[in-house]
C-alpha cells in the first residue's frame, strides 16, 4: 500500500467524524450561544487532546496484554492504586517528575505481582487478574489513610502532565514503550503467536513465562504513565467492587477501533487515531447537551456496535459490492 | 488413691462453680452497640465522624459499627441494616431515606431503634409519615442546614457573593452561572437556585449600578448528572465571572482546572473536599463552601441511647421529629483559618464542638436535668463562629 493511501485511510475516520459532528452540531440550536457556534474553537482542540491522551495510554496498556493473548482486568485497579501512591508522594515532595517516576515504578511492580500470581498460581488469567483487582482495590482503602488523593490535580505545578503541553510527554513515552516492546524485543514479536494459539505457541518452543513477565513489566510502565495523567486530571478516590474495571473499560473503545484503523498503519497509530475520533465524537455530544446520562450511552453504544459490525463484515461488504458492480456491468 | 481422686473431683467441681459464678460476679454494664450507616466509606467527613464518635465510646460505654448505604439501591440499604442488626446493634443511625419502611420493619422485629443523620427523611415525611415518624422504633432525624423547604441555602450563596464583591471592589463578580444536581435526587437544590436569583433581583433593583447578571438555570446544561461538568459549560455561559455550584464543587472544579479558568473564575460551592483549603479564598477559585458539622450526629445518638436505656426526656415530643442543624459556612480566609481548627480538618476529638462530658450531660439517663430542648439547642451552635 502506498504511503499516501495509508495516510488517507488512517486519517479518514477522524476527518469523517469531525465533518459529521460539525454538520450535526451546526444543525442543532443548542450549539449556538448568543448566536455563536460553540463546536469550533480552541476548547475543541483542548478537549480532544486531553481526553485522547488519557485514552491512548490506558488503551495501549489494555492492548499490550490483549495482543499477547491475555485480558488483564487488574490494569484499572493498578492504575488507580498507582495514582493514589504516586500522587500522594508527589504532593509531599512537590515534584511532578518524581510523581511520574514513582508512578512508572509502582505500575511495573503491581503488574509484575499480577504476572507472578498468574504464573506461580497456575490460575486462569481471568481468575488471577480479577483476584488481583480485588486486592489492589482493597489497598486503595489502606494506603495514605484511605483518603485517595483529591488535591493533586488542583496544583498547577504538580499536574503539568495532565494539561497542555505537558500531557504529550507521558503519552509519547507510552507510545514509544509500546512500539519498542512490540517491534524491538524478541518476546514482543513472539507474542502474536501466543495470542493466536497459546498451546501451539508453547508447543513450538515459545517460553510463555518470559512473555508474561516481560509484557507485564512494559505494560506496568504504561499503566504508570496512564496513572500520572489520571491523577493530574481527576480526584482519585478509593474504589471497591471491581469499579476499577469500569474505569478501565471506559477506555476500551479505542482498542477495538484501533485494531481496524491500524490495518492501514500500525496498532499504536490506529489506537491514537481512534481515541482522537472518539474525543471529537464526545465533544460534539457535549455541545448538544447529550454528553451525559442515558442518551450518551445509547448513542455511543449504537455507534460503537455499528462500527464493530462494519469492521467485522468488511470482507462480506466488499464481496457484495463487487457482485453488485459485476451485475451492473453485465446488464 | 481414692482420696486423691476425691480431692481432684472437689477441685474440678470448685473450678466449675467458680467459672460459672465469675462472669456474674465480675459483670459490668453491657456495652451498647450502635450501627452507623454513612453515605460513603472514605473522605474527610467520614474520618471526622469516626474520630468524634470514637472519642465518645468510653464515656458513654458505647461501641460503634460502620457501614455504607446507597442513595439509589433500596435493597442494599435493607441488607446493610440487616447486617448491623445481626452484628448485635441496639440502635442504628442512617443517612439515607431509602427503603425506610422496610428497614423499620426489620428494626421492629429485632427490637432495634433507628434514627437519622444528615438526612431530612423528606420522602417519608411527605408520603409515609404515619408509618415512619409515628413508628415507635423511629426516633427522629437531624438534617444539615434545615429540613426540606425550611433551608435558605440560596440566600447563603447570595450573601457570600455580595461579601466577596465588598472585599474586592476592583474585581467584583458581575456575571454568574449556576449548577445543581437533578431534582429526583436533591429536590430542593433548584429552589435554592431560585432563592439565589430572587435575592439577586432584589439587589439589582436596589443597586442598578452594581447589578449582577445570572444566567437562567438550564435543564440541559446546568444539571449535573453526578458526573463532572463538561468543558462546554464555559462556552455555553460566556463571560461569567463565577459559578454558584449548589451541588458539590468537586463536580465543577476539576473541569475549571482542565479548561484553564481556575485562576480567573471564582467558585461558590456546597460541600468541602480534601485539599480545597489550598485553593480557597485569596489562594484560589473557591470563595465559599458549606460543611455539615459532624457533631450533629449527637442528636440521633442521644435519642437512641436514652431509648435503649429506657429513659426519655421530660419534654420529649410524642412523635419523632426532624430537626435542622446549623452549618459551617466558610466564605473568607478568616473563616478558613477557623475551620482548620475544627475536627472536620484536624480529626482531633478535642477540636469538636462537644466533649465526651458534654454529650454525657445531654443524655437523660446520665443527667436527670437534661432536656430535649437542650439537645435541640446544641444543634444551633455549630457554626463557623462557634469554633473555639
Amino acid at each position: 500500500m502506498k504511503l499516501t493511501k495509508k495516510i488517507f485511510l488512517t486519517l479518514l475516520f477522524p476527518v469523517l467524524m469531525f465533518l459529521a459532528m460539525w454538520a450535526i452540531t451546526a444543525a442543532n440550536p443548542a450549539c449556538y450561544v448568543n448566536g455563536k457556534f460553540i463546536f469550533l474553537g480552541f476548547d475543541l482542540v483542548r478537549f480532544v487532546i486531553l481526553n485522547a491522551c488519557q485514552s491512548i495510554c490506558v488503551a495501549l496498556a489494555i492492548w499490550m496484554q490483549l495482543k499477547n493473548g491475555r485480558f488483564d482486568f487488574s490494569n484499572g485497579a493498578a492504575m488507580i492504586l498507582t495514582a493514589i501512591i504516586a500522587g500522594n508522594i508527589g504532593l509531599r515532595t512537590g515534584s511532578p517528575w518524581l510523581t511520574l517516576l514513582v508512578a512508572v515504578l509502582c505500575g511495573i511492580i503491581l503488574c509484575a505481582i499480577t504476572a507472578a500470581v498468574y504464573m506461580l498460581g497456575r490460575l486462569p488469567i481471568v481468575i488471577a487478574t480479577i483476584g488481583m483487582t480485588l486486592l489492589y482495590e482493597s489497598l486503595t482503602y489502606l494506603v495514605f489513610g484511605g483518603g485517595g488523593i483529591s488535591n493533586f490535580y488542583q496544583n498547577d505545578t504538580l499536574s503539568i502532565f495532565g494539561h497542555l503541553p505537558g500531557i504529550f510527554f507521558p503519552t509519547a513515552l507510552a507510545m514509544g514503550i509500546f512500539l519498542f516492546y512490540s517491534n524491538c524485543t524478541v518476546t514482543g514479536r513472539k507474542g502474536k503467536i501466543l495470542a493466536n494459539n497459546q498451546a501451539a505457541g508453547v508447543n513450538i518452543g515459545i517460553w510463555e513465562e518470559a512473555n508474561v513477565s516481560q509484557t507485564s513489566m512494559f505494560c506496568g510502565a504504561i499503566v504508570g504513565l496512564a496513572a500520572t495523567i489520571y491523577v493530574s486530571q481527576n480526584q482519585v478516590l478509593p474504589q471497591s467492587g471491581l469499579s476499577t474495571s469500569g474505569i478501565m473499560f471506559s477506555y476500551i473503545v479505542p482498542v477495538y477501533m484501533g485494531m481496524f484503523i491500524g490495518l492501514a498503519s500500525n496498532d499504536v497509530i490506529g489506537i491514537s487515531i481512534a481515541a482522537i475520533a472518539m474525543a471529537i465524537f464526545n465533544y460534539g455530544l457535549n455541545c448538544m447537551n447529550l454528553g451525559g446520562g442515558g442518551w450518551q450511552q445509547i448513542i455511543m453504544g449504537v455507534f460503537v456496535m455499528c462500527f464493530y459490525t462494519f469492521s467485522a463484515q468488511l470482507d462480506n461488504i466488499k464481496k457484495a459490492f463487487r457482485r453488485l458492480t459485476k451485475k451492473e456491468a453485465v446488464a | 488413691m481414692k482420696s486423691t481422686k476425691k480431692v481432684l473431683a472437689l477441685v474440678l467441681t470448685l473450678a466449675l462453680v467458680f467459672a460459672l459464678a465469675a462472669p456474674t460476679a465480675m459483670a459490668k454494664a453491657r456495652t451498647t452497640k450502635i450501627g452507623v450507616g454513612l453515605y460513603q466509606d472514605s473522605g474527610a467527613a467520614v474520618t471526622a465522624v469516626k474520630s468524634y464518635l470514637g472519642s465518645l465510646e468510653d464515656a458513654l460505654n458505647v461501641k460503634f459499627t460502620y457501614t455504607v448505604l446507597s442513595n439509589t439501591d433500596e435493597a442494599q440499604n435493607i441488607t446493610k441494616v440487616q447486617e448491623l442488626i445481626a452484628a448485635g446493634c441496639d440502635g442504628i443511625i442512617c443517612t439515607m431515606d431509602m427503603g425506610t419502611e422496610a428497614i423499620l420493619q426489620e428494626c421492629a422485629d429485632a427490637g432495634v431503634y433507628l434514627a437519622g443523620y444528615l438526612c431530612d427523611y423528606d420522602t417519608s415525611f411527605r408520603n409515609n409519615y404515619d408509618n415512619v415518624f409515628k413508628n415507635e422504633f423511629f426516633l427522629g432525624t437531624v438534617a444539615d442546614g434545615g429540613c426540606a423547604d425550611e433551608a435558605r441555602r440560596g440566600y447563603d450563596f447570595f450573601d457570600s457573593v455580595i461579601e466577596y464583591n465588598e472585599r474586592t471592589p476592583d474585581a467584583p463578580i458581575r456575571h454568574v452561572a449556576m449548577t445543581v444536581f437533578p431534582a429526583f435526587a436533591f429536590p430542593y437544590q433548584q429552589s435554592f437556585a431560585a432563592q439565589f436569583v430572587e435575592k439577586v433581583e432584589e439587589y439589582n433593583a436596589a443597586n442598578p449600578d452594581k447589578a449582577i447578571e445570572v444566567d437562567p438555570l438550564s435543564d440541559e446544561t446546568d444539571i449535573l448528572m453526578f458526573r463532572p461538568m463538561d468543558s462546554t459549560y464555559f462556552s455555553k455561559h460566556p463571560g461569567i465571572d463565577a459559578i454558584v455550584s449548589i451541588c458539590s464543587g468537586s463536580f465543577v472544579y476539576p473541569t475549571m482546572v482542565s479548561a484553564g479558568v481556575s485562576n480567573t473564575m471564582k467558585l461558590f460551592a456546597a460541600g468541602y473536599n480534601d485539599g480545597d483549603e489550598a485553593v480557597f479564598g485569596s489562594k484560589g477559585a473557591y470563595q465559599m463552601e458549606i460543611v455539615s458539622p459532624v457533631e450533629a450526629i449527637t442528636y440521633p445518638l442521644v435519642l437512641l441511647l436514652n431509648k435503649i436505656n429506657g429513659v426519655e426526656f421530660p419534654d420529649q415530643p410524642a412523635e419523632a421529629e426532624r430537626r435542622g442543624s446549623s452549618v459551617l459556612l466558610i466564605n473568607s480566609d478568616e473563616d478558613l483559618a477557623k475551620f482548620q481548627n475544627s475536627i472536620y480538618l484536624s480529626f482531633k476529638p478535642e477540636d469538636a464542638f462537644l466533649s465526651p462530658e458534654d454529650v454525657v450531660a445531654l443524655t437523660a439517663y446520665n443527667n436527670p436535668d437534661a432536656t430535649y430542648a437542650g439537645l435541640v439547642d446544641v444543634l444551633a451552635h455549630m457554626t463557623i463562629d462557634d469554633i473555639k
